[in-house]
């Protein structure tokens, strides 16, 4: 490149973490790592000076500068832009907004559980324009009630639905991807508790339709809350939301399988059951929004942590349970050294997860 | 007759009778499609939306973290 | 009545993306959508000097107050079969139907996005008042013969030839879609053959170099831009819309010079539009091409892409006065 001035493109945004940066590409939803050295070379506009920068490095740094070069342009990260046109490049607007007062819910069950789908979404999902919905079901369930839990999601609004299943014999695996496949707003079916881990149906060209079977146990809730590079995602919504509003809770609204409302079904606060609370109790109630602005900014830790706009969090399961503001109990990344530990080994971690296993409900 | 038939008429066609069509004749693409009389693809309803397609879209972000990734290697 | 009425095609995208917004940002909206081919099998319009407009649309009512969106799809009468009739059924579709299906398609209501009429917005009259406001379009030929299109070769060098109206043309059988595709064609003299030939008029323009491309996003004088870098890749080069599923362009947010925007924003009064995306050339030596705008285009990758929410735009115009 012989060109003077090289710009990062508007919807590619560097994060700083405490020993190393990323770039996230919210258009092409990557996350390229980047020393912090390369990161401390952009100035205020997003530009790299190549003629200035050269002019001040030595001879190895010039080799090392070259590769930096070639890692943005291979990923097509900058492009040469002149100063006059600085200004036709303005910044990325980075409002979020979402055309919904809840954006996604959860819905819980467990073989006492009373509480219909149906009734949810004509009360509760419909008024919030909720459209995303997770169903977790911790016991076995019959075909039927899968078949009755799909009905109301084909006829509604509702977009998306990803479906938790405990593993039963009495489903079988064709049963299973013959309803998957007849119901297209199924995004992913995950059978737990399962003999094989198994990837029975890759998504669809359209990302619907995935079919997994685990070995994993998820008895109850509390088994969420695990952070995971698998979920993080760069992409404009999940940015934006995460520059001002919580990861996970904002615009979240939760049934647990005891039929309580809450952000979710991992945190204590209840604002009612779902058989004699109305949704306007719910939303106006002064505490349910309480979680929704709390940022990973805010957070111990996090707030060093290069992934903190990309990562999913967790407000329910923390380090420290008596501090809102403490790092998620069940990520094993430490930003000071970039390296990922199994939290669940963890010692100091088992006493906190002894301590919300005994508290839970 | 089968497609690559109509196909190679077609273009036999635009090649001896270029006053009947454009310019840009000579270059395209042409694409043979059965019509599909007794399979249509199917529709996804939005209820109370009135819209309808033939594929939804995801939520940007997972919605719950309940399923551990490395368990499922 | 101070209500929304969308009118546009039950699978379009955009139309649910803003029907999202709409129920968000007017709680109990009013909606009444007409999409696809919609049927109108009755019909009453009332005009006095106190009430304006009134009308009623099979079970809708409406008056003038009606927030109106106009995306896709048509309004077909019962009586259409009959305009492919004898000559005097056909006179009687058009002394009767037509008049007052054109006058919905038209705009008539206060607060109103688009109409039906949009969809004929004519190429060459766009070209033709966008050079009478001094915005620079390449240079056109419409020809044809082969000799005179040689000649506008030999002096512009590269040229490009694409159809004056849609991308593709469809057509059906009774048992087959025949489909031909090809947006956008550069040609060189060596395309020529030696031999002149006579063809359908075609449309050729002067092949204008990109540094990148802007897609521009207009509504009511408010302009939402986004550059495309599609110079970086051979498949998109010539047209962006040869589209390269792997690795997208990038696009990213764009301001246009402030005197460019306010004689696009003439073109929209001239041509009678109050909405529209604009296809527009930068140059290495950055002087902007204007090629076309599109009434009724696509915006979603233009308000995904740079963050624009355009959708609300939308929504909050269409909810307006309610």
């Amino acid at each position: 490149m012989s060109t003077q001035l090289l710009r990062l493109f508007t919807n590619c945004r560097i994060v700083k973490g405490y020993s190393r940066s990323v770039i996230c590409d919210l258009q092409r939803g990557k996350i390229i790592y980047i020393p912090n050295s390369l990161t401390e070379l952009f100035d205020d506009n997003n530009v790299i000076n190549v003629e200035k920068i050269r002019s001040e490095l030595d001879n190895e740094s010039q080799l090392i500068f070259t590769d930096y070069l070639k890692l943005l342009n291979d990923y097509e990260l900058v492009f040469p832009c002149s100063a006059e046109e600085l200004d036709s490049f303005p910044e990325l607007n980075l409002e979020y907004d979402y055309p919904a007062t809840i954006s996604n819910a959860i819905i819980d069950f467990d073989k006492n559980s009373l509480h219909n789908l149906s009734y949810i979404i004509d009360n509760f999902l419909i008024q919030t324009n909720c459209r995303h919905i997770q169903v977790r079901c911790f016991d076995e369930v019959h075909l039927d009630f899968l078949k009755i839990l799909l009905t109301p999601v084909g006829d509604s609004f509702i977009k998306s639905i990803d479906i938790v299943i405990k593993y039963t014999s009495s489903i079988s695996q064709s049963q299973i991807t013959e309803l998957v496949n007849n119901n297209k707003k199924v995004r992913t079916f995950t059978i737990h508790s399962s003999p094989i881990n198994e990837v029975i149906q890759k998504e669809n060209t359209n990302s619907f339709g995935v079919i997994v079977s685990t070995q994993q146990e998820i008895t109850s809730e509390t088994h969420c809350g695990i952070i995971q590079s698998g979920f993080f995602n760069a992409s404009m919504e999940t940015f934006t939301e995460s520059l001002k509003y919580n990861s996970c809770l904002n615009k979240k609204l939760s049934i647990d399988s005891k039929g309580e409302i809450k952000n979710c079904p991992s945190m204590k606060e209840s604002f009612g059951n779902i058989k004699d609370t109305e949704l306007q109790q719910v939303i106006e109630h002064k505490d349910f929004k309480k979680y929704w602005k709390i940022t990973k900014d805010q957070v111990t830790t996090c707030r060093d942590c290069e992934f903190r706009y990309v990562c999913t969090d967790c407000r329910a399961y923390l380090e420290d349970p008596k501090d809102i503001y403490s790092k998620p109990l069940k990520c094993g990344y430490d930003p000071y050294t970039n390296q990922w530990d199994k939290w669940s080994t963890n010692p100091l971690k088992q006493k906190v997860i002894e301590y919300y296993n005994t508290h839970s409900q | 007759m089968n497609k690559n038939q109509i196909k190679k008429d077609v273009l036999t066609h635009i090649k001896e009778h270029p006053k009947e069509y454009p310019f840009i004749s000579r270059f395209w693409d042409v694409e043979i499609d059965e019509i599909q009389t007794s399979v249509t693809e199917s529709y996804i309803d939005f209820g109370h939306f009135n819209t309808q397609s033939t594929h939804s879209s995801p939520f940007y972000k997972p919605i719950s973290k309940i399923i551990d990734l490395s368990k499922l290697v | 009545m101070r209500h929304s009425i969308i009118q546009s095609e039950s699978d379009d995208p955009s139309t649910d993306d803003v029907l999202s917004w709409v129920y968000y940002v007017k709680k109990n909206a009013v909606v009444d959508t007409l999409f696809d081919a919609y049927p109108v099998n009755s019909i009453r319009l009332e005009m006095s000097n106190k009430e304006n407009l009134q009308a009623t649309i099979n079970d809708i009512n409406l008056d003038n107050e009606t927030n109106y969106w106009y995306r896709r799809g048509q309004l077909v009468s019962y009586f259409d079969t009959v305009r492919n009739g004898n000559t005097y059924q056909k006179k009687m579709y058009e002394e009767t139907i037509l008049p007052i299906q054109e006058y919905l398609n038209g705009s008539i209501y206060k607060n109103q996005l688009n109409r039906f009429q949009d969809n004929f917005t004519n190429k060459l009259d766009m070209l033709h008042l966008a050079m009478s406001l001094h915005i620079n379009i390449p240079d056109v030929l419409v020809t044809d013969n082969s000799d005179d299109l040689a000649t506008f070769l030999s002096s512009h060098k590269k040229v490009i030839t694409k159809p004056i109206k849609n991308p593709f043309i469809d057509y059906s059988t009774k048992i087959y879609n025949v489909k031909f595709l090809t947006h956008t064609k550069l040609i060189t003299i060596d395309d020529i053959p030696k031999e002149a030939f006579s063809f359908m008029p075609s449309f050729f323009q002067k092949y204008i170099e990109k540094k990148y491309e802007i897609r521009s996003f207009y509504m009511d004088g408010v302009f939402k831009s986004m550059a495309i870098f599609s110079q970086q890749n051979e498949k998109t080069k010539t047209d962006y819309r040869n589209y390269d599923r792997q690795r997208p362009n990038r696009c990213i947010p764009y301001t246009l010079p402030k005197s460019l925007e306010s004689k696009l924003h003439q073109l929209m009064i001239k041509l009678q539009l109050n909405s529209g995306s604009f296809d527009i050339i930068c140059t290495p030596e950055n002087e902007y091409y204007f090629l076309e705008v599109n009434p009724i285009g696509q915006f979603q990758w233009v308000s995904k892409n740079c963050n624009y929410y355009i959708e609300r735009m939308i929504a909050e115009k269409i909810t307006r006065h309610e």
